[in-house]
């Protein structure tokens, strides 16, 4: 018998008693447990805390991610990865061009954009780093 | 209308799940088979005893497979692993089935994608979805290392220890080793129904950890 075949024994050992606990029948469980000499109802009250903490730990893992996501997103603003043009016209162009790309992103800025001639040089800025930290912006040379 | 723009920024960062390589990404659609956090804490509390006892034994089974092998997985870990998997998406939980089958398939694949990986001597708990194994560590899972191999035979031959004397229990192991079907065996054992259940209950509680086993 080869080495492999010992893995494979034993694999196949510990499916097939998964599986067919996974198929026994309520009455046959709980017969099982209690001929076991085990307290049914402690049991299984263990299990429905392990469930709801493995509930509350993946909801904690969640905040942190979101947290994570959300320092790393503001470091991003700071730092903008996407080259801002200096000309004041090529800056407007490629806002144009960046929310004609994305209209769903136009429409909520239509209030705000309305009259995108009379933005402020700075506020052209600030949206241009924003739309380039959604990943948003167009490029320069389009 | 500068604070326009900020609202910008809240409203798409609302609308977006998580951040990849420092870009937003937009949300995934919800489909009609998303559940809420509190569908699933709802359905937890809904289970009964003999379907916790139930998911209890599934978990201690799967995850004795792993730990025979050598790696240090417990119950708790693949449980912990199927609900984030649950609730973070990643698990579908159609509502055409109940939380019990879906915990239990999610226990089974995460269980056979930590074996197949673990033939590359690492394990992640939150590594691709078990549909997603990429092909070359599917193929490198046929091919068990030293560390593995030795897991495996020392905790076999530690079952046959353990029901020494007991012929019946290790013919019936020996049988579902070579992965018969339990009809298979109680033809070639000529046991009835109920006898194979009787023996399949003794080896289960001869491996149950408060019993003693060390798995």
């Amino acid at each position: 018998m080869s080495s492999n075949d010992d893995v494979k024994r034993y694999s196949a050992l510990m499916d097939a008693l998964a599986d067919h606990a996974e198929g026994m029948t309520d009455e046959q469980v709980l017969a099982d447990v209690r001929d076991a000499g085990r307290d049914v109802a402690a049991d299984a009250e263990a299990m429905r805390q392990s469930l709801l903490s493995a509930v509350t730990r993946a909801k904690s893992a969640r905040l942190i991610r979101a947290a994570e996501a959300h320092t790393l997103a503001l470091e991003r603003l700071k730092v903008p990865v996407v080259a801002i043009p200096n000309d004041p016209v090529r800056r407007r162009r490629l806002l144009d061009r960046s929310l004609a790309r994305r209209p769903e992103v136009q429409q909520m800025m239509t209030v705000a954009y309305r009259d995108g001639k009379s933005l402020p040089e700075d506020d052209v800025e600030s949206l241009l780093k924003q739309l380039a930290s959604l990943g948003a912006l167009a490029t320069d040379d389009e | 209308m500068r604070s326009s723009f900020f609202s910008l920024g809240c409203r798409e960062q609302r609308k977006c799940r998580h951040v990849e390589d420092g870009r937003l990404m937009p949300a995934r659609p919800k489909s009609e088979d998303a559940r809420t956090d509190d569908e699933i804490v709802k359905a937890i509390i809904s289970l009964s005893t003999a379907d916790l006892l139930k998911l209890e034994k599934v978990a201690y089974f799967r995850s004795a497979k792993l730990r025979g092998l050598g790696l240090g997985i417990d119950p708790q870990d693949l449980v912990n692993d199927a609900i984030e998997r649950t609730l973070d998406g990643r698990r579908k939980w159609p509502r055409s089935i109940s939380l019990m089958t879906h915990l239990c398939g999610c226990l089974r694949s995460l269980a056979n994608h930590c074996a197949d990986e673990f033939a590359g001597k690492h394990v992640s708990m939150t590594p691709l979805d078990a549909e997603e194994i990429p092909a070359d560590i599917a193929l490198r899972s046929q091919l068990p290392t030293g560390e593995r191999i030795h897991h495996a035979r020392e905790f076999l031959a530690e079952i046959l220890r353990r029901f020494d004397g007991d012929d019946e229990v290790i013919l019936v192991a020996e049988g579902l080793a070579k992965e018969m079907s339990g009809p298979e065996i109680q033809k070639d054992l000529g046991l009835t129904e109920q006898g194979f259940e009787t023996i399949l209950k003794r080896l289960r509680h001869g491996l149950d950890r408060k019993q003693g086993w060390r798995l």
